[in-house]
């Protein structure tokens, strides 16, 4: 087994450990709901009223195992918040239908997915500063005809905000995750997000930011699962540092306008082609157009430097104008929506093996691993209804357009032009305070592609699919 | 070298950033009638465990914009320096009757009404890094 591997050995005990935390939360449940609404002394808050119904014997339960956990696990009160720590665990299990599972592959499999994610967070406040750790494991699986993979994922965030006056705040976040890709032999990706920021308020109206931002993303897939000549670069390891800065000013009360500068070094392990520098100058906005309408904007450019030349002749730099446009709006006071477009430059990686915590249009999030730049204008939208405390629905709708030059693909030197769109609606029931279902069903199409014939394996083929997930959220 | 370069800058900004921790004393925002609609953002933002969702030293604007994306809006928006009314708490809660409530009830309401919303939402919609930023792997 090689380093960084998760042999079966480990997965297995991933599987029982997921058991026994599922068992620990469910067990206590069922035992407390056994004895029943005298015991709780009145029903969760949001609970179904007493009716001596199961799910109200689940709401009951979960009361009692709360106000029977020591006073850390019990949800704060509003006085104690920021004062007094609190540990938090949380589950979350779906499972579903995805009628095409290989998206852009060339073989179609419709397959069962499923995953469950326990974690646990604990914050602790102590005068200025403020610390929060979670950890969230998962496990998923998907079940196909031709597609059998199992997922272990792990997930570490840590956050420390100091308030040092009471004009300069200082932040420091953190984030690792670890992950396996299905079908490459428990191979492992890794990713860490580092962040340290210092926001000052100047003057009244003038608060500045500064930040530096340190990622490492590791692929350790083995190139023999590659069926690829350009094995030494689909290596996508990198580093990736970047600082910035930023002005936000009130002008009025309504607008609040300020420029900002980002750098960026970006540095591959193997792949130098996508090697390369970035400076980021722009204006950011946003407008309270009406007491319910907020907009916002940016504007700016960006110059990408790399290292080495795309061909021959040219593809030493890119040089694009960015920017962006969104506004929310709440309509009356149930419905809230929004619209955002961007314009973006971006590099590419391959993740559409991670199980996103983020159903609504994840397929547009994976740009595979050639190109090193690559333009992309994105719109989406989303709805939510509030149809009462317990019952909303949403819907969300995304458009993604790429374009990227020949000389930019590192790999096989083919440009890119192609649409990707998803949509979807979500029907959300809150049982109690603690307990939420939901169910999604969401639609995609990337129909149109680079101009070239399909190459088996690689690169990305139209893709339609439907799919259909429904599960549960457990906060104690 | 890039990379030994890039390495020690952060090491050299993470360690100053604690360096500079003096003693800690009193919380910055204290939940307190009167507060302004600024603090109480960033108290509720806190109060329903989404403080991860800003950044790191995210402030008041970074607290109403993300309540805002949740749909989180008092009646004329947000005004970070005005006080945080019990007409506004009612207009977050959406709930024309709650406007005779006390202060502190308002307050345990929204709190638990937007953290309802966020636990509706968390699985969704939330991209930390602006337009502007370099990309970064999707997860």
């Amino acid at each position: 087994m090689k380093k960084g591997q998760l042999g079966n050995k480990e997965k297995r005990i991933h599987q029982i450990l997921i058991v026994i935390f599922t068992a620990l939360l469910i067990l206590p449940t069922v035992a407390f709901a056994d004895e029943g609404p005298a015991a709780s002394g009145g029903t969760a808050s949001g609970g179904n009223g007493g009716g001596g119904g199961f799910f109200s014997r689940i709401g009951d339960s979960l009361s009692n195992l709360t106000s029977g956990l020591p006073s850390i696990f019990q949800e704060l009160s509003p006085a104690d918040v920021g004062h007094k720590p609190r540990v938090k665990p949380h589950f979350a299990f779906n499972q579903g239908f995805h009628s095409n599972v290989r998206l852009g592959g060339d073989q179609k499999d419709a397959a069962w997915q499923a995953r469950v994610a326990p974690g646990i967070t604990v914050s602790i406040p102590s005068g200025k500063l403020y610390s929060e750790v979670d950890y969230t494991y998962g496990f998923s699986t998907t079940q196909g005809r031709k597609t059998n993979a199992n997922i272990n994922t792990h997930n570490v965030s840590a956050l420390a905000r100091y308030d040092l006056t009471v004009d300069t705040t200082l932040g420091v976040a953190n984030n690792i995750q670890l992950s396996e890709v299905p079908g490459a032999g428990g191979d492992t990706f890794i990713l860490e997000t580092g962040t340290a920021q210092v926001t000052h308020r100047i003057a009244p109206k003038l608060t500045a930011s500064a930040w530096d931002t340190f990622q490492w993303f590791k692929d350790q897939t083995e190139t023999e699962t590659v069926p690829f000549v350009a094995k030494d670069k689909y290596n996508n390891e990198f580093i990736d540092n970047g600082v910035g800065i930023s002005l936000g000013y009130d002008a009025t009360k309504d607008l609040k306008v300020g420029p900002s500068f980002t750098w960026n070094i970006r540095n591959f392990e193997d792949n130098n082609d996508k090697d390369y520098w970035q400076i980021s100058p722009g204006v950011n906005g946003s407008y309270r157009l009406g007491p319910k309408t907020t907009v916002n904007g940016n504007f700016g450019w960006a110059f990408r430097r790399f290292d080495k030349k795309g061909s021959t002749t040219t593809g030493r730099s890119e040089s694009e104008l960015v920017y962006g446009a969104g506004f929310n709006h709440k309509l009356g006071r149930k419905l809230i929506w929004s619209v955002q477009y961007a314009k973006t430059l971006q590099d590419t990686f391959d993740t559409s093996f991670v199980n996103r915590d983020t159903p609504e249009a994840v397929a547009l999030d994976n740009l595979d691993r050639d190109f090193r730049v690559i333009k992309s204008h994105r719109v989406g939208g989303s709805a939510t209804y509030h149809l009462n405390e317990k019952n909303s629905v949403s819907a969300f709708g995304d458009v993604q357009f790429l374009f990227a030059d020949d000389v930019d693909n590192t790999i096989t030197k083919r440009e890119n032009r192609e649409k990707a769109m998803e949509v979807g609606a979500r029907y959300t029931y809150r049982f109690n305070r603690y307990i939420t279902f939901d169910v999604l069903y969401a639609f995609g199409r990337r129909f149109e592609r680079e101009n070239r014939p399909p190459q088996p394996g690689v690169g990305r083929e139209d893709y339609t699919f439907h799919k259909v997930t429904g599960g549960v959220n457990i906060a104690v | 070298m890039r990379k030994e370069i890039v390495g020690l800058g952060i090491f050299i900004f993470v360690i100053g950033l604690f360096i500079t921790l003096p003693a800690t004393s009193q919380a910055q925002v204290e939940l307190k009638e009167g507060m302004t609609q600024g603090d109480f953002a960033l108290w509720l933002v806190q109060a329903i465990g989404a403080q991860a969702k800003l950044p790191p030293a995210g402030g008041a604007d970074d607290a109403i914009y993300f309540l805002t994306q949740l749909g989180a809006v008092p009646e004329g928006g947000w005004q970070k320096d005005d006080e945080m009314t019990t007409e506004a708490l009612a207009d977050l809660l959406g709930d024309e009757d709650s406007a005779n409530l006390s202060w502190d009830d308002l307050v345990e309401k929204v709190r638990d009404h937007i953290q309802e919303i966020f636990d509706e939402r968390k699985l969704g919609t939330f991209r930390a890094l602006s337009p502007a930023t370099a990309s970064v792997p999707a997860v």
